[in-house]
């Protein structure tokens, strides 16, 4: 089952692990306390070297080191992103196996209000939400959650009818399995391939929702740092002081684009049908 | 009274596409003994699988009686049914689609006796160990995954999960015809040896009548969703009753050209004509070579010819 990795997709893993590395280990790279502030520091440029200390991509509008600041923004980031996907990830998957599994009423209620979340955007959910609660981690964690199930739900679903049907499941009745056991052991194994691909894509789109709360003011509070923020802290200068939007902008795209790239590398060894295409 | 299994007057209608209901089995009564090798045997759509699945309660009957050792399965609670299978267990005709993927066969092998709570821990591995070699594989194969089987090792497996809970009845619904020609005779002698070791019952489905010949003590013929002839093995070979029968036998190639040759052949006229819309009379009458005109009007009851039962007014 062991198939090569090409030198292209080595670069993407390197380059995620290097993210998750730098979000772990904020705490020893970061050479400033991100908070800190110092008014005769504000908007130093990349490389500035003053009192001592240096500023290696530059200090933002309230003299805070922007290198210190981008890696704790990663922790945010891909902190919000994990938990988010997994609540998602562990609703949508639970009504979709129930769905496909009971079919019937159960499917059409279910399927009906996955249809509903549907056609609600999101992001304005998510806005409207924040608005009416407040900000807040948690609060982020589960707006995010709540609104991004119906994927996993749709994708269990499809998949669960799928496996049901199959001899092996009859062959766990006859072994006497309960329905609980049938499911969790029988059939979500047997359908995880698919569920892990909408994952990684969703990991990817839960980056980008938490950075656009963020700039929006209604993700990651200040003066906690996100690139969100960063960068809507950093707009207002962007004439003056460039490094505060293009260096948390440059991390946010690349971080998204191996999330992506790594999701269809993914999707292509979980569904070999769909190799070689485009 | 005291058979494995007894099937009264069984019925199966599934719901149809253009409101009549497909009749895939219309009234089947049949019973196996205990020990005894039953062959059930006909074309495709025939009925026989959904016999086979009645037979284990994954198939409600729309009519009729299911008794396995007693215990009737229609309208049988969740639970009885649970209870009819830890007696009743099935082997699966194709190997490959009935082993979970992602479970070490050891895991399948056992999953019945955990489950059912009759044994856990160090007990569980040395039963699994033990069945895995009653069916020709070892012990250490336990932690190995399907796909690192062959078809006839796979359906092996599937044998000895069939076995764990020692099962009164062992339902075979075509446990060969997925397999290559040269491992079928490994399959098939291993069912016999099974049988006869545990004195276990067994509804044999098969298309193939040399398979039959091979395994069973008595073979019923299904036509269209009823019986058309049950008698001992050496009867129905021998002496044919059902003109049905008799076109089936005809139909299986012999070894030896010569005799090939010599063999009358009564090549069957048309198709078999649709579950959900039978004819009348005599279900075999539009494809029958010695049909009158009774059979258009009158089904044929089984009937006691000789050591036979036949469904045909010329028998």
């Amino acid at each position: 089952m062991t198939r090569r990795i090409s030198p292209g997709m080595w670069l993407i893993l390197a380059l995620l692990a290097g993210f998750v590395v730098a979000a772990l280990g904020a705490d020893a790279f970061a050479t400033h306390d991100p908070l800190r502030q110092s008014l005769l520091l504000r908007l130093r440029p990349p490389g500035t070297l003053q009192a001592g200390r240096s500023f290696l991509l530059g200090t933002d509008d309230l003299g805070r080191d922007l290198l210190a600041r981008i890696l704790y923004g990663a922790r945010a980031s891909l902190l919000v992103a994990a938990l988010s996907v997994s609540v998602s990830l562990v609703v949508g998957t639970t009504l979709g196996l129930l769905a496909g599994w009971f079919r019937g009423w159960t499917a059409v209620l279910i399927m009906r209000f996955v249809d509903t979340m549907l056609s609600i955007p999101a992001i304005l959910l998510a806005v409207l939400t924040v608005a009416v609660l407040g900000p807040g981690f948690l609060k982020l964690v589960m707006v995010l959650g709540l609104t991004r199930w119906p994927r996993y739900t749709r994708v269990a679903y499809a998949q669960t009818l799928q496996v049901a049907t199959l001899p092996y499941i009859r062959a766990a009745e006859m072994a006497g399995c309960s329905a609980p056991r049938l499911l969790l052991r029988h059939i979500l194994p047997n359908i995880a391939g698919p569920l892990m691909v909408v994952a990684t894509s969703e990991f990817g789109l839960m980056i980008l929702f938490e950075a656009g709360l963020s700039f929006l003011g209604l993700g990651i509070q200040p003066p906690y740092p996100s690139w969100g923020s960063i960068m809507s802290a950093g707009r207002a200068y962007v004439a003056r002081a460039w490094w505060l939007t293009v260096f948390p902008g440059a991390c946010l795209f690349v971080l998204v684009l191996c999330v992506n790239v790594f999701g269809d590398w993914l999707r292509d060894r979980v569904d070999p049908r769909s190799r070689g295409r485009g | 009274m005291s058979h494995t299994l007894e099937i009264t007057d069984l019925k199966v209608h599934f719901p149809g596409r253009h409101g009549a209901p497909v009749r895939a089995v219309d009234g089947v009564s049949l019973h196996v003994a205990a020990g005894e090798t039953l062959g059930l045997v006909g074309e495709s759509g025939c009925g026989k699988t959904t016999v086979a699945n009645a037979t284990v309660g994954l198939q409600a009957p729309t009519a009729g009686s299911v008794r396995v050792q007693g215990t009737e399965l229609a309208g049988a609670s969740r639970s009885v049914l649970r209870d009819v299978r830890a007696r009743a267990q099935m082997v699966f005709q194709n190997p490959v689609t009935s082993l979970n993927p992602r479970m070490t066969i050891g895991a399948a092998v056992g999953e019945p006796l955990l489950v059912r709570g009759r044994a856990a821990g160090r007990a569980l591995r040395d039963q699994v160990a033990a069945l895995l070699e009653e069916v020709g594989l070892r012990a250490e194969h336990a932690g190995r995954y399907p796909h690192q089987f062959s078809g006839g090792q796979r359906q092996r497996i599937v044998i000895a999960r069939a076995l764990a809970l020692r099962p009164a009845l062992l339902v075979c619904d075509e446990p060969v015809s997925a397999l290559d020609v040269s491992v079928r005779a490994q399959i098939l002698n291993l069912l016999v040896d099974l049988q006869a070791r545990h004195a276990m019952s067994t509804l044999f489905v098969s298309h193939d009548l040399a398979v039959v010949r091979h395994v069973c003590d008595r073979v019923a013929v299904m036509y269209l969703g009823r019986i058309a002839e049950i008698a001992p093995r050496d009867a129905i070979f021998a002496a044919p009753r059902h003109p049905y029968t008799r076109a089936l036998l005809a139909a299986v190639p012999e070894p030896d050209p010569a005799v090939q040759r010599a063999k009358p052949r009564l090549p069957l006229a048309g198709e078999i004509p649709s579950p959900a819309n039978p004819p009348a009379g005599c279900r075999f009458h539009t494809r029958c070579p010695i049909v009158v005109d009774q059979c258009r009007h009158e089904v044929p009851p089984l009937r006691r010819v000789g050591d036979s039962d036949v469904a045909c007014h010329l028998a």
